[in-house]
């Protein structure tokens, strides 16, 4: 009983989710059995899943501030991207060893900048996977809610910020590799980066860290803290009126959804096995909206499912017709607007309605 | 008779020098200086009555640019008093609520609740937070939460972000929710969402998250705007009810509904008072027939 309900309202869907979490859980295992098995899942996919996993926790953070609180953010490929770099920056120390990392020894450094410092420790640059993203995200949110900066004019901010955090990652001088960003990774706590095993692994910590986040948002959405950001979204003076300090209800659901990028930035950098300032493009963030969109805003499970099938799309026809890719992705963005304003999850509801 | 004010009235702060300094030091804590923001949390000591005012308003003047809606306006109300405030169009009703609320700044003058709260100083939150609860003239509930979440999100005594992640709802809170939604007659209705409500059930909703919220000041604007006879007729009772444990000040246009609810009366027109007593009192005051009619 409290288990289906950690996953859904009725308990019939929340034995599908479950399933389709089990599902998610047990594909990663696939990689290992033998390469003749019919049940043999290679390399390609299964960092295919995982990225795409990765990447739907981005879009459920997205949704927790723009399903539920109603703000919109075209720059959670920021938060995203500082996670990754923060794991990067353990990945590359440890490939380089005692040595300089070699994209420094290019630009003829002696030592390392001072914030490399710590970095070889796996703990520590975990703890930079959550404090970055966290406390840029602490700052910017911060002066932006208490300035009362809403709307569009808000969401054009997070893409400034963004594309601000990219010009600066491509300098050299920035001490995070430029343009090539990091790559070559090698090993991970002393394992294979490239070994069945170890890519198994990660691919199954990040499904987990995925129901995990899916649980945790849907806990906390169902708590009264969630009412209070859904009607911040309706109406934040009205709430005011009430007596809520509405600014630290949108810091907290903010910072928490820059952790969760940041997170899933982490996940995603040693499956492909590169981070680069291109994931901080304005085009990465406006693409982690319309995943949100076509799921459906203000369902959790929405947003997991549009990550799912944008992407799935976007594999296909980014191998099949690169030229187009584009075109269809904001084609698919109009027809959301236009025809399915809540998404494949408004869908879903109006079958039901049907029904009954 | 009219424009008297009340024996105790006058705020300490200005008319008592030796007890001012305390006050002034309270008002530093918990009024005034809250770091400006509006983003400490103040222990809350509770509004301080002690003098039996619950609301100075002492000379105030609001300027939108060159138009002036409050003209060295000046009003106490007691504690547990219900007043009713009427007037033409125009006349500040709605702005004197805004400037009790924190939403219009007094371009000069002092706004005290109670002793210790300057609520010139303080933002809508840390004001509606000290105990001031308003329902607006236009019903303003949020239309896609279902009447229970409605009053839910104006139940809790503590707003803050921690009390809302593992709050559960508890017995009292439930017996509070019960008793109110009898009172404004919508258990019916309970898990409907408020979009759906007709106007007047809106109307009675607002009403109910102000119970809910139950604050030591209650602001109604137009509570029986666009309602039915049988409805006003409701609404009076719930005033009346409200009246028990809340102090009441109501803006209205509604004759009737005054004088089922009123004990006294005050008449504003263009920012400042004119006439102040019982409803049969004002009705007969030549000032208020001139205004109200000579145009």
């Amino acid at each position: 009983m409290i288990m289906t309900k950690l996953l859904s309202d009725t308990p019939r869907s929340a034995i599908l989710i479950g399933l389709c979490f089990s599902v998610l859980l047990i594909l990663p295992w696939l990689h290992l059995m033998p390469e003749t098995s019919p049940f043999y899942l290679s390399a390609y996919w299964i960092t295919l899943i995982g990225k795409i996993m990765a990447l739907a926790m981005v879009a459920l953070a997205l949704d927790l501030v723009w399903g539920y609180a109603g703000i919109l953010s075209l720059g959670h490929g920021l938060y995203f991207a500082l996670g990754g770099y923060a794991f990067g920056m353990y990945l590359t120390r440890e490939t380089a060893g005692d040595a300089l990392p070699d994209f420094m020894r290019f630009l003829s450094w002696t030592e390392m900048p001072w914030y490399w410092a710590g970095t070889q420790n796996f703990w520590w640059a975990m703890a930079l996977v959550v404090l970055v993203p966290g406390l840029i995200a602490f700052i910017f949110g911060f002066f932006a809610f208490r300035s009362k900066i809403k709307g569009v004019y808000f969401s054009i901010i997070t893409q400034a910020m963004t594309y601000a955090a990219a010009l600066l990652f491509f300098r050299n001088e920035t001490g995070f590799g430029g343009n090539n960003g990091f790559t070559g990774f090698t090993t991970l706590l002393g394992y294979d980066i490239t070994a069945a095993s170890t890519r198994s692994m990660l691919c199954f910590i990040t499904a987990l860290a995925l129901l995990l986040s899916y649980v945790g948002l849907r806990y906390l959405m169902n708590q009264p803290y969630g009412r209070v950001l859904g009607a911040i979204r309706d109406s934040e003076n009205r709430l005011q009126y009430l007596g809520y300090r509405t600014l630290w209800y949108k810091l907290s659901a903010w910072v928490l959804s820059a952790v969760i990028a940041g997170i899933a930035g982490a996940l995603y950098v040693p499956q492909v096995g590169i981070i680069n300032p291109s994931e901080m493009n304005p085009v990465n963030s406006i693409e982690m909206a319309v995943w949100v969109a076509t799921g459906g805003r203000g369902k959790l499970i929405g947003a997991i499912l549009g990550t799912g099938v944008v992407n799935s799309v976007k594999t296909y026809f980014t191998v099949a017709y690169p030229e187009f890719w584009l075109l269809i992705l904001g084609g698919l963005f109009v027809v959301v607007t236009l025809f399915l304003p809540n998404g494949i999850m408004g869908l879903f509801d109006r079958f039901k309605k049907e029904k009954q | 008779m009219f424009n008297k004010k009340p024996a105790s009235a006058k705020h300490p702060t200005k008319t008592l020098p030796e007890s001012g300094a305390l006050n002034t030091a309270a008002i530093d804590e918990y009024g005034s200086n809250n770091g400006g923001d509006g983003l400490s949390h103040p222990k809350k000591p509770g509004v301080d009555f002690s003098h039996g005012i619950a609301l100075y308003l002492e000379e105030i003047n609001v300027w939108f640019e060159s138009f002036q809606a409050l003209n060295n306006l000046s009003l106490y109300i007691e504690e547990g008093e219900l007043r009713c405030i009427i007037g033409p169009n125009g006349a500040g009703k709605t702005t004197l609520m805004d400037v009790i609320t924190g939403k219009t700044r007094p371009t000069d003058g002092s706004v005290f609740f109670g002793q210790t709260y300057n609520l010139a100083s303080m933002f809508t939150e840390e004001i509606a937070e000290a105990g001031i609860g308003r329902k607006f003239q236009k019903p303003t509930v949020f239309e896609n939460f279902t009447v229970m979440d409605n009053l839910l999100l104006a139940a809790p005594k503590d707003k803050r972000v921690v009390k809302s992640l593992f709050h559960q709802l508890d017995a009292d809170t439930r017996n509070t929710l019960d008793g109110t939604l009898q009172q404004i007659r919508l258990t019916e209705q309970i898990n409907k969402p408020a979009g759906l409500l007709s106007h007047g059930q809106k109307q009675w909703l607002e009403i109910g998250m102000l119970l809910m919220q139950s604050p030591k000041l209650i602001l109604l604007d137009e509570p029986v705007a666009g309602m039915t006879d049988a409805e006003t007729e409701h609404t009076a009772e719930l005033c009346l009810r409200l009246k028990k444990n809340h102090t009441l000040v109501v803006v209205e246009h509604d004759m009737t509904f005054i004088d089922a609810i009123s004990d006294k009366v005050t008449v504003l027109a263009q920012g400042a008072i004119l006439a102040e007593g019982t409803l049969a009192e004002v009705q007969a005051n030549e000032a208020v027939i001139e205004s109200y009619l000579g145009r």
